[in-house]
């Protein structure tokens, strides 16, 4: 599957000796093989750690198993009408009461010799409640025993009648409906061990079985301390979570798999398990090898609905192991139609004017470095572009299915685009002791809708423009800013004051004052005066003449007193006057400013 | 008198540079105080080397050597009080900044902060390392687990600078600061660098060790501490020059002081004969002892303090000189930061008082209960007031007629002009002296140019005089008051009509400026040439500058701007202002809002880099809308490029302002010198600003000195006129999300080389 690993196909090459060979191998790898093991890895990442399902992609719809074609017409206010239509169909169904009578035939069993002619077989009645998803952890299922009785072992089939066998028989009612949603039989068949068990039966149990193996050495253990009984079981779903009926009348023979003493609980902790490839035996040699139990089943009163049309009536082979079996034939079936195409890879690479290529066929649409199944050539080309932007994609059409284009990307941008929080753990924390806490806002992209244009190939022949290469979905402040002067990180709480929100930064009003004391000739009275218009006007940011009066008056007011305290009064009026010099200001303002102070010092001497 | 009068002690220069430190929040350093007394208790040890040389005869080459060794010992005195200078300023500096730390810590503490936490390790992550120690000594071997620590990476280098937000005019420096270092192997690898950078300053070094080097204070301690130290000097005098001893006793007739034997200049000037003969120095010694005698008195051209009690009676230009010569009309300060050279006013264009001589009697004391002065009133200069009617009726009407003519010429003032309100002076208590003090002289010529013979208003604002005596003073002054009318007669107001046809005139000028576009900007600097029109030799004109309402000539003078007419918000090019790369002049135009300063009724957008910066501190506090036409809030954070990069906040539409770039101004010769340096360190912050001047945002900017430059940017810079100066404004090129990084590019001109940003110079060579 590695590209590394492929079989060199050259075109171009005059003489292939095995020196060019190696060379060009050589660079091949060097193109290729960086971003080829990063996303092999981020691949097997997938596999343990899924971040989301391919088949949420908007190209991979046909991977997704549900169809959301109800959604087009869903309606919330259909969800009543939708319920009180399945209240009144169970009503109906419980109106009925349907009795079930299982006639047994025997128990078969080749493999284990017991001296003893009967065993003890139970049914008992499973009923999942299927609740929630999070409580599956903990069952809800209840079982009853819905009788036990004695079969024969290993009759012979002639003698074996329907009509004598031992029988158990039950009434299903509906009346715990909305807890138990889904109902099965278990069967549990006990068989007594004989005293002296050869050895050599086991072994052979335990080569013959694909078993895992942790269940062979248990079983084997079971059988070598001949204290416990050996013990069968077997489930069949008699309904399923609508309520349909699955188990049709008929005659069934079902495998029964061993049981150990302490069996886990059917409902385990969720995980991610990849399914077992067990290489079975074929579908029918089980019911010759494996124990078996046979029996009749039939529905006394009003069979039910869903046997009408299930339609078979045959007996019904209910197989642990075809589960994973059908699934696959299903996959099969699927990709049977396209096993025609042909997809021919071109691997480009090489510097500047000399370059070279290899080409790969595959005749699946498999992605070459994750493996994913794409279920259309749309899919599988944008999943390459989407998931694989370390590489240049280009599609070039064929007769038979077509070629693809591959070359390193040189403009792949590998900064880091995710929430910073998750990078530098201490600018945001969500929970406090102390209360509410800011946190710096983080933007996700959660629901992305843009207008697509429809899923054609086209365009796919022309290389990726810039703006779709350097999207940035994820916008806002996604870093981690520092104080501009001390360099120190900014925690979330101090990103709204601004450094430069004040006009003039301490240190120049400090130089302002010295600037003005440097000078020799200028009076005290003179210097006093101009720090504090200068202070006045920095803080205040005047920019036009015609702001001045204001300036002038607004001096007095917040500057009065100290013009006063100081004895500066004269060399304000000069300073006015001034203004006045510079025809900024009219005598009127000289005027009133002056007399705004006067009437200060006139209340001050009052007061 | 000179205008060049008012200047500075000698240590402005050097200090201007150097006196801010890191942090922003440095306090300056004092300049350094002038060494008047060194401690002289230092000298007693070698009073008794002094003792022993006493023995020998005394020659020069003894005295030399006398000279040298006190010499040496002063200057390590100011070494020492220099260096514990900067200590204290240092450590101030520190507690500033250790102050500033405890608040932010006490902010914090307010501010509900999670306290930090150090990153947790998954309790699951495998432990795959384990140091263990094990012992032969039969101690059980102990294992710890080792947790890898993850490199954290480190910010980029940033070197230190001062914030600014408004640009900040620097001299050019005639001495290397320092020399720059820039690792070992470029200063082995690259020795001539080091050198060529020499010789752009003469070799110059700042702290060069200037062996021979003697300022006057030096000099002086120098003399009076040898003098105290060798008392035998006098009788070395008495032998050797006992002949001139008559002379110099009749020289030094003041004090004892004074009395240095000539031998000491002697011995002073030759072993510094740079210094001059040895009757040069004892002149100059001599003024010295003066000037520091009395350290009271003023230097004898400062006007004395007229709020003070040495306050004299001096003439109005006297009075007015610090305030005229120091104060910038254009940014309404003394002694500005950005202006190194401010006009005196002209006076000419003075804005003359809107009312006329209220005809009624001020009060009791008032000048116009003197006979005779009524007709006085009618002889006032006025040209409208030809007409023959009744004089107190056409006088009001008169009054109304022009307060509203002045209103509509000149819309600026209409906020403030509650001229009908009356201005309340306090009532005077208690009786006026009838002497007149030098202070009140002095003020009165200075105000009495305000209000000619409205002498009521006179003694308001004298205060401490009744209004006959300012009459009577007035009167008795009057040879001395020039005749403002005849000044203003020179230039005649110019008739309505023609102002439409300049306006139109001028917009097609603009236009034809716009073409020749590759004509070089020059600096603007205000035209001063009285009486004469401004014309091929105005130094506007020649620089291809319009003139300015600083500039001297009168308002409207062809070469004047006329600002534009717009109502919409002057962001086409149908707005003369934005068509002429000026950003509208709030007391030009008037149409568009630009002299409207609540923030909430521009609708000017050609303001944005006058007001980015402003809080709109002024009058209205528009909370809501602050950040709307302001300047954006910008972050920083380590560049996604190169270095240091700044980032945007808040979203930003196209051709929104974001921020001024703000720097030091220097000259071009400057920057060539600078940018040598700068070059070296492939880091440059300059900005071409015109012919003249270049934006050096190297020491002092703003934080989008640190935007990358980028050939495929998000901001433009552009090159503004505003008010008078060119600044340089950052708009946005295109709509710019929250968070973005911003660029903008460096180049000068699209074929200018790259030279900066290494990136896109390797991408661009490829």
């Amino acid at each position: 599957m590695r590209p590394k690993k492929r079989p060199v196909e050259r075109q171009p090459t005059p003489e292939p000796t095995p020196d060019n060979i190696e060379a060009d191998h050589e660079l091949f790898l060097q193109a290729f093989e960086k971003p080829t093991q990063i996303y092999r890895y981020l691949r097997s990442r997938h596999v343990v750690l899924p971040v989301f399902l391919p088949r949420t992609l908007h190209y991979m719809k046909e991977r997704s198993s549900v169809t959301n074609k109800k959604r087009r017409t869903f309606k919330v206010d259909s969800i009543l009408a939708s319920v009180a239509a399945k209240h009144q169909k169970d009503h109906q169904n419980r109106s009925k009461q349907d009795s079930l009578t299982v006639k047994f035939n025997g128990f078969f069993n080749h493999d284990v010799q017991t001296d003893a002619e009967h065993a003890d077989v139970e049914i008992q009645i499973l009923k999942n409640g299927h609740r929630k998803r999070k409580s599956a952890a903990s069952t809800c299922a209840s079982q009853i025993s819905l009788g036990k009785t004695r079969i024969p072992i290993n009759p012979a089939s002639s003698s074996s009648s329907p009509d004598n066998g031992p029988m158990i028989t039950h009434k299903f009612t509906h009346t715990n409906g909305s807890l138990a949603r889904s109902a099965g039989l278990f069967v549990k068949v006990t068989c007594p061990m004989r005293h002296n068990l050869p050895n050599g039966l086991c072994n052979g149990d335990l080569h013959s079985h694909d078993e895992p193996p942790q269940k062979r050495r248990k079983n084997g253990r079971v059988s070598f301390h001949e204290e416990d009984p050996l013990l069968f079981g077997a489930a069949l779903r008699v309904y399923d979570r609508n309520q349909q009926c699955l188990l049709g009348n008929g005659q069934y023979q079902v495998v029964l798999a061993d049981l150990q003493p302490l069996e886990a609980p059917p409902g385990r902790a969720a995980s991610w398990l990849s399914v077992q490839d067990t290489q079975a035996l074929e579908p029918f040699e089980v019911f010759d090898k494996l124990p078996t139990i046979k029996f009749n089943l039939r529905w006394d009163e009003g069979g039910s609905n869903s046997l009408a049309s299930n339609g078979s009536s045959s007996p019904r082979l209910s197989n642990h192991l075809s589960g994973t079996k059908a699934s696959k034939l299903r996959e099969a079936n699927q990709s049977t139609p396209r096993k025609r195409l042909k997809l021919q890879y071109v691997f480009q690479y090489g510097n500047g004017e000399l370059m070279r290529q290899q080409t790969e066929v595959r005749e699946d649409l498999r992605c070459p470095w994750c493996s994913l199944l794409c279920p259309t050539l749309f899919g599988l080309l944008k999943h390459l572009r989407l998931s694989h932007p370390r590489f240049n994609f280009i599609y070039v059409p064929q007769q038979k299915g077509g070629q693809i284009e591959v070359t390193v990307n040189d403009m792949y941008d590998g900064s880091y685009i995710g929430n910073p929080q998750d990078v530098h753990s201490h600018i945001g924390y969500a929970f406090s002791r102390l209360g509410p806490v800011r946190r710096s806002p983080v933007t996700h992209v959660i629901v992305y809708r843009p207008k697509r244009p429809g899923a054609s190939l086209t365009e796919f022949l022309e290389p990726e423009t810039d703006g779709t290469i350097n999207r940035q979905i994820v916008q806002g402040h996604n870093r981690l800013y520092y104080h501009t002067l001390t360099c120190q990180p900014m925690r979330p709480q101090e990103i709204d004051d601004d450094s430069e929100a004040e006009n003039s930064p301490p240190w120049l009003f400090k130089k302002t004052v010295v600037m003005i004391d440097e000078f020799t000739d200028v009076n005290e009275g003179e210097k006093e005066l101009m720090k504090m218009w200068n202070l006045h006007i920095m803080k205040q940011d005047y920019i036009a003449d015609c702001q001045i009066p204001k300036a002038c008056f607004k001096f007095v007011e917040e500057h009065g007193v100290e013009i006063l305290e100081k004895n500066l009064s004269r060399n304000f009026l000069i300073h006015l006057v001034n203004l006045f010099d510079f025809s900024l200001v009219r005598p009127e303002v000289v005027q009133r400013a002056f007399a705004m102070l006067e009437n200060l010092r006139d209340s001050r001497e009052v007061a | 008198m000179e205008s060049e009068r008012t200047t500075r002690s000698g240590l402005r220069a050097s200090t201007s540079g150097t006196s801010v430190t890191s942090g922003g929040s440095a306090s300056v350093m004092p300049a350094s105080s002038v060494l008047t007394s060194v401690a002289s208790s230092i000298h007693s040890d070698q009073g008794s080397e002094a003792s022993q040389t006493r023995l020998g005869p005394l020659t020069i080459s003894d005295w030399k050597k006398r000279v040298r060794t006190e010499y040496m010992r002063i200057c390590h005195m100011r070494k020492y009080k220099r260096a514990d200078e900067v200590k204290n300023a240092f450590s101030a500096n520190r507690q500033h900044i250790e102050d500033e730390v405890l608040k932010q810590e006490e902010w914090l503490k307010g501010q509900s902060n999670p306290k930090l936490i150090a990153p947790q390790v998954l309790p699951n992550t495998p432990i795959t390392r384990k140091a263990e120690v094990t012992s032969g000594a039969n101690f059980p071997s102990q294992t710890v687990a080792l947790r890898v620590m993850n490199a954290v990476k480190p910010t980029p280098t940033m070197y230190c600078w001062a914030p600014l937000q408004q640009n900040f005019m620097v001299e050019d420096e005639t001495v290397l600061h320092n020399i720059p270092y820039m690792g070992d192997d470029i200063l082995d690898q690259d020795g001539t660098f080091i050198e060529e950078l020499l010789r752009n300053y003469d070799g110059k070094v700042h702290g060069g060790r200037n062996t021979n080097f003697i300022s006057d204070d030096i000099f002086l301690t120098l003399t009076q501490s040898l003098t105290e130290l060798y008392p035998d000097c006098s009788s070395i005098k008495d032998e050797v020059e006992s002949g001139e001893e008559s002379q110099s006793s009749v020289l030094t007739t003041d004090s004892k002081k004074t009395d240095i034997p000539p031998v000491l200049f002697e011995a002073i000037s030759a072993t510094f004969p740079e210094k001059g003969s040895p009757d040069e120095l004892r002149d100059k010694y001599r003024e010295l002892l003066e000037n520091q005698l009395d350290p009271n008195t003023l230097p004898p051209e400062c006007t004395p303090n007229i709020d003070g009690p040495d306050a004299q009676s001096v003439p109005r230009e006297q009075t007015m000189h610090s305030f005229h010569t120091l104060f910038c009309r254009r940014c309404f300060k003394y002694d500005c930061f950005l202006h190194p050279y401010h006009p005196t006013p002209s006076m000419l264009t003075r804005k003359m008082a809107q009312k006329k001589q209220e005809s009624e009697p001020c009060g009791l004391e008032c000048f116009l209960h003197i006979a005779g002065i009524e007709p006085r009133q009618q002889e006032e200069p006025d040209s409208e007031s030809a007409s023959n009617s009744p004089p107190r009726l056409s006088r009001k009407l008169k009054q109304n007629g022009s307060s509203h003519s002045s209103n509509s010429s000149d819309d600026s003032d209409r906020s403030n002009d509650a001229t009908d309100v009356e201005i309340a002076f306090p009532q005077r208590r208690g009786p006026t002296n009838a002497e007149w003090s030098g202070a009140e002289e002095s003020l009165f010529r200075a105000v009495s140019d305000m209000y000619r013979n409205n002498y009521c208003s006179l003694s308001k604002l004298i205060g401490s005089k009744t209004c006959r005596q300012v009459y009577a003073f007035a009167i008795k002054e009057e040879a001395h008051i020039p005749d403002l009318k005849e000044e203003q007669a020179q230039t005649p107001p110019r008739k309505k009509k023609k102002k439409q046809k300049l306006w139109s005139m001028h917009c097609r000028k603009i236009q034809l400026k716009k073409d020749g576009s590759a004509n070089p900007v020059y600096n603007y600097q205000p035209c001063d040439h009285p009486g004469q029109r401004c014309d091929e030799s105005c130094p506007c004109i020649m620089a291809q500058n319009f003139c300015e309402k600083f500039c001297q000539c009168s308002s409207d003078c062809q070469n004047r701007f006329p600002g534009c007419r717009c109502k919409a918000q002057c962001n086409t090019k149908q707005c003369p202002c934005f068509l002429a790369v000026r950003e509208c002049d709030p007391d030009l135009c008037q149409t568009c809002g630009a002299d409207q300063f609540d923030t909430l009724k521009i609708s000017c957008k050609n303001v944005s880099v006058q007001r980015g910066q402003r809080k709109h501190g002024c009058e209205s506090v528009a909370t809501s809308e602050t950040g709307k036409r302001g300047k954006k809030h910008l972050l920083l954070a380590p560049s996604d490029v190169a270095g240091w990069g700044i980032f945007l906040k808040t979203p930003a539409e196209k051709n929104e302002f974001i921020s001024e770039y703000c720097g030091e101004i220097i000259s071009q010769d400057e920057a060539d010198r600078r940018g040598k340096v700068y070059d070296k360190y492939m880091c440059s912050f300059l900005f071409n600003l015109n012919n003249d001047f270049v934006v050096d945002a190297t020491r002092k900017g703003n934080k989008i000195r640190f935007a990358n430059h980028s050939i495929n940017p998000n901001c433009y810079a552009k090159v503004m006129m505003v008010n008078g100066d060119h600044r340089i404004g950052i708009f946005a090129k295109r709509p710019i999300q929250a968070g973005e990084e911003l660029f903008f590019d460096y180049r000068y001109g699209p074929t200018e080389q790259l030279r900066f940003v290494g990136i896109e110079r390797d991408e661009a060579a490829a």
